[in-house]
């Protein structure tokens, strides 16, 4: 599975002549939610800590619950995203198989994994200095998390993890429709640009 | 192989799951004010009740279509909505003022409209896992038969809801004062 990060391109074409098998990728991305789970947790339990005994149960079940549709949700991300990334591929030219592509996005995950034990390790030692008073402020949270600067810098290696994670996508989505760069580029980028675009404007739109 | 039968199943089974839940977090959280549980601490917006069929309809066909609709995110959207209903019911079972034979008559006569139309609605969104597993295993994506099934438990439960919210709110209040009194 490191193989991946070290020589993609091997990795690649290599995982291309076996069969596909899900197992490993959805071990990816499960682990990538939990890690993203935790790292919520830390940051509620924080700011809970003044709050009734009581709420606590609804609050350890509630974290419970978040934990499960967090797995459940990030698993069919990568489901759509896969999609959305075969979907241009195909119109283009593409002849890959959607199961494949589902298999090699997620390996191309394994960069998050880096990104997230990395924020969760900050969070674990930044969550001390949150106080109960900012849960009913969300802008105070966030504004208290870029204060630190190990937070902004995870923050930054994120977006790098993530540039690295799209571009092991790119490699995946030629590889598997046999389309040139150009085209893989295209596939990848369009629905990820949407994406953010569409993300950046619901986040406005509610006011987060 | 999960036939029609097993998704309905499955959509009833995460639903009582989540009430059963519901009811448990009820009994733990029995002594806190409800109205910080439901309204300012967990956010979930409680709307002021309203026996008016516009609104019944309304917020009835709201969940109906967000579980129908769920079938294009592999049924997430369906997942939720079946678990978070669940679990809010189970909350309000449990923390009413009523009693058991209040909740009953004042659920039953369109409950048992409206809960098998969000069950039967529930499975309709399930079908997208479904399909999405098979095909995953090496069968075919989506066939004649998938659409048909989902078209029909869709046209079933827009139907019964439709008749739930007519009960809702023109027996259920009847029958409720009549067994009351």
């Amino acid at each position: 599975m490191i193989e991946i990060i070290i020589k993609p391109k091997s990795f690649i074409s290599e995982n291309l002549k076996h069969e596909y098998s899900l197992k490993k990728p959805l071990a990816i991305v499960s682990f990538i939610s939990i890690l993203g789970g935790i790292s919520g947790f830390l940051i509620m339990r924080k700011l809970m800590e003044n709050l009734p005994e009581k709420i606590h149960t609804i609050f350890i079940a509630g974290s419970g619950i978040g934990l499960f549709f967090g797995i459940l949700g990030g698993i069919v991300m990568w489901a759509i995203m896969a999609a959305f990334f075969h979907i241009p591929a195909v119109l283009m030219g593409g002849s890959g198989d959607y199961r494949k592509l589902l298999e090699l996005i997620g390996y191309a995950q394994v960069p998050l994994i880096f990104s997230s034990v990395i924020t969760l390790i900050v969070i674990a030692g930044f969550a001390p200095n949150l106080t109960p008073e900012l849960i009913q402020n969300r802008a105070a949270v966030e504004q208290a998390f870029l204060s630190v600067p190990a937070f902004k810098a995870s923050k930054v290696f994120g977006r790098l993890m993530l540039f690295w994670s799209l571009y092991l996508s790119v490699m995946a989505v030629r590889e598997v429709h046999r389309i040139s760069t150009k085209k893989a580029v295209v596939s990848v980028f369009i629905p990820v640009a949407l994406y953010a675009l569409i993300s950046e404007g619901v986040r406005r739109w509610i006011g987060a | 192989m999960i036939n029609r039968w097993n998704i309905i199943l499955i959509s009833i089974c995460i639903w009582s799951l989540f009430f059963i839940f519901g009811v448990y977090l009820g009994q733990t959280s029995i002594s806190c004010n409800i109205c910080i549980i439901n309204s300012e601490f967990l956010e979930l917006n409680v709307v002021p009740y309203s026996l008016d069929i516009e609104y019944l309809l309304t917020n009835n066909i709201k969940s109906i279509v967000l579980n129908i609709g769920g079938v294009f995110i592999i049924g997430l959207p369906s997942i939720s909505n079946l678990s978070l209903n669940g679990l809010i019911f189970g909350l309000i079972v449990e923390t009413s003022q009523m009693n058991y034979k209040q909740i009953i008559l004042f659920t039953l006569p369109h409950g048992i409209f409206e809960l098998p139309a969000l069950w039967l609605a529930g499975a309709a969104g399930l079908k997208g896992p479904q399909v999405f597993l098979r095909y995953l295993r090496g069968g075919e994506f989506v066939t004649r038969e998938d659409v048909k099934e989902y078209l029909t438990l869709s046209a079933l439960s827009v139907v019964l809801i439709v008749i739930a919210a007519w009960i809702e709110a023109n027996i259920t209040p009847k029958i409720a004062e009549r067994f009351l009194q």
